[in-house]
């Protein structure tokens, strides 16, 4: 209780941190149509960029589920891949909105534009996936294989194939990768980048409390409807019918 | 491996004994080459478009006739007497063996059908055979591990479909560079793009057998 | 051996099957009773590993057994073929026309199951079930649509498995209660 207090100031000094750096930064780089657009940067590229970790973390909850078969494991796979589609999501829709701004389209169809749009699809069906199965087990078994099976795609989709093809992404990949950000700006882009991981692991963790406690409640239902009609025989065991 | 070729052996003499699955999948095929070909009909394709329709023409033969090898045995009721012999990754990979022969099949007659309605020249003929060898088998293995996934489920024919096609996208690309080189336009690195469909289908068929066996008795 | 203990499968909030204890050894015979929906099926399910359960566990050693009249067979395979796959699958000698002769098909081990009728798919079933000389031979049903010779071939293969130290366990196998020592009897 105590550290989850902690995180939640952690998480609310970084909000402010950012904050005031955000209003703070410089504008950076010539290279910006307007310079003020250059700061949805410090969100765009951190949520686009911990999407795939929030993907990894899915596959490998889904792996420690279909091994040790815990409800945990599921819960935390599937928070992460949900957290993991709102980041995607979220990167999609700002960097709709810079290119907008920039170049006056929303939609380019630069590389990783649609990258990222077929991860959003291939992760939207994960939620179909979820809705056809009668059990919780089944449900959570497929569940978890199709996470592992959807994450093998992200390293082709997010490293292979848009370095395969031309992209507007490629000057501030290298820009990012090699670090050749203007010192305030780096600094106000690593804080960012990291209150954004704090509030992605808060919801992921919010999340498997919330799915914890429903499927508490639906074991509890569970056990109250059948002792409702099997508690009063107790446990059946076989009855001998003639000596040998 | 023996128990695969088994699965194999099969799927082939109950799909050539019941004729209908089989016959549909080479009438859509044809039906869809056709199709496009009558679409470009007005002036001979680019290869740039040309690519698109092969590709296309590969992905839905794919959807429409390979997740029904795990979705029949649901159907017909015969999932559980393959769960109750054991041997969950000779299954998948006998069926996904036989996906990818019946893909490469339907691929033989369908894209040489479409060269021809649609007038396409080829330039590089031993890119574009390479390049729908391994197209066949990244598309077998991503779906048959889809059909396996959805083959359990409530709505088993709606829910293949749509986890399938999203997984298939990343090949299309891939596809469409190295057909479209194929077909005698300028592209990146066709080769590479051939490699790359082989490298995910090696990827997406070692990695199909191990999930299929956690999730098979569930 | 077989063994589970506090075994219960719920399907949404309805439990099918609730604390069931079961332990019996080598060569015996239980018989599983209850009324129709008493989870007679689903209990000999969970112990074939085709259900997960949502609590308990089984343990069995050995192979399993298993026919149901759910289990369905392959229209187009012949009787023979059907035999000839599940003996590669399980890595077993085939033994197709012993099989075909014991459960009584021996004339029709060239015809596709799918012109079987209901009794001569059960027969079929029954073979794949023993196929492997199981440890532990889960009926679910065995005699249902089976005529009398069919129901005394039921009988002499339980008891020819249980000499062989198999442990069976039926489901309205024997209305009578002539074989099997014991019973188990769900949703009472």
């Amino acid at each position: 209780m105590r550290l989850h207090w902690f995180f939640f100031v952690l998480l609310l000094l970084c909000a402010i941190g950012v904050t005031v750096l955000y209003a703070l930064a410089p504008q950076a780089g010539p290279a910006f149509m307007s310079p003020r657009t250059a700061k949805i940067l410090f969100f765009h590229v951190p949520v686009a960029m911990q999407s795939s970790l929030f993907f990894l973390w899915s596959a490998v909850a889904g792996v420690a589920y279909l091994v040790r078969r815990q409800p945990a494991w599921d819960h935390h796979s599937r928070s992460a891949l949900e957290v993991g589609f709102l980041f995607a999501l979220l990167a999609t829709l700002t960097g709709m909105v810079f290119a907008d701004q920039q170049w006056g389209v929303a939609w380019n169809w630069d590389a990783r534009q649609q990258y990222i749009f077929i991860l959003l699809l291939i992760y939207a069906a994960y939620f179909a996936l979820r809705l056809g199965f009668t059990t919780y087990e089944q449900t959570a078994a497929y569940a978890a294989a199709y996470a592992v099976f959807g994450f093998l795609t992200v390293p082709f989709l997010v490293w292979v194939l848009p370095r395969m093809q031309p992209s507007q992404h490629e000057q501030a990949n290298r820009t990012i990768i090699e670090w050749q950000l203007d010192t305030e700006y780096g600094r106000v882009f690593l804080a960012a980048s990291f209150t954004i991981l704090l509030l992605g692991i808060w919801c992921c963790a919010a999340r498997v409390k919330e799915l914890r406690a429903s499927h508490d409640k639906e074991e509890d239902d569970g056990c109250k409807s059948g002792s409702g009609d099997s508690a009063d025989s107790g446990v059946v065991r076989p009855v001998r019918l003639r000596n040998p | 491996m023996r128990e695969a070729l088994a699965v194999l052996k099969k799927e082939v003499i109950s799909e050539l004994r019941g004729k209908h699955g089989l016959y549909m999948a080479f009438l859509f095929s044809i039906v869809a080459a056709f199709a496009l070909g009558m679409a470009s009909s007005l002036e001979r394709p680019p290869a740039s478009i040309a690519s698109v329709l092969v590709m296309v023409l590969l992905l839905f033969s794919s959807i429409s006739s390979l997740s029904r090898t795990f979705v029949l045995e649901e159907e017909q009721g015969t999932g559980d007497l393959l769960r109750v012999l054991g041997d969950p990754v000779a299954v998948f990979v006998g069926k996904m063996l036989y996906n990818f022969c019946l893909l490469l099949l339907l691929g033989v007659i369908a894209v040489p059908a479409l060269v021809l309605f649609s007038g396409l020249a080829v330039s590089d003929p031993l890119l574009l055979v390479v390049s729908l060898l391994f197209a066949c088998g990244g598309l077998a293995a991503a779906v048959s591990f889809c059909g396996a996934l959805a083959s359990r489920s409530r709505s088993r024919a709606a829910l293949s479909g749509v986890i399938s096609t999203p997984v298939l996208l990343p090949w299309v690309w891939m596809g469409l560079n190295a057909f479209r080189a194929a077909l005698g336009d300028v592209a990146a690195q066709p080769w590479a793009s051939a490699v790359g469909l082989l490298g995910m289908a090696l990827v997406f068929g070692s990695i199909g057998p191990m999930l299929y066996s956690a999730v098979w008795r569930r | 051996m077989i063994c589970c203990r506090g075994l219960g499968k719920r399907y949404g909030s309805r439990w099918a099957v609730r604390r069931v204890d079961i332990e019996l050894p080598r060569g015996e015979c239980l018989l599983v009773t209850g009324p129709n929906g008493a989870g007679k099926s689903t209990l000999l399910r969970l112990l074939a590993g085709l259900e997960a359960p949502t609590e308990g566990e089984v343990t069995l050693s050995g192979a399993v057994g298993f026919t149901s009249p759910d289990l369905a067979v392959y229209p187009n395979l012949t009787a023979r073929e059907h035999l000839r796959f599940a003996a590669t699958l399980r890595r077993v000698e085939p033994q197709e026309s012993a099989l075909l002769q014991r459960v009584g098909l021996q004339e029709h081990a060239e015809k596709p199951a799918g012109a079987f009728s209901t009794g001569m798919r059960s027969r079929l079933r029954l073979a794949l079930a023993i196929q492997h000389q199981p440890s532990v031979l889960l009926l679910d049903e065995p005699t249902v649509s089976l005529d009398d010779e069919g129901r005394e071939i039921v009988r002499q293969i339980i008891e020819e498995q249980r000499v062989r130290g198999c442990i069976v366990l039926a489901t309205n196998a024997d209305k009578d209660r002539q074989f099997g020592d014991w019973e188990v009897r769900l949703g009472a």
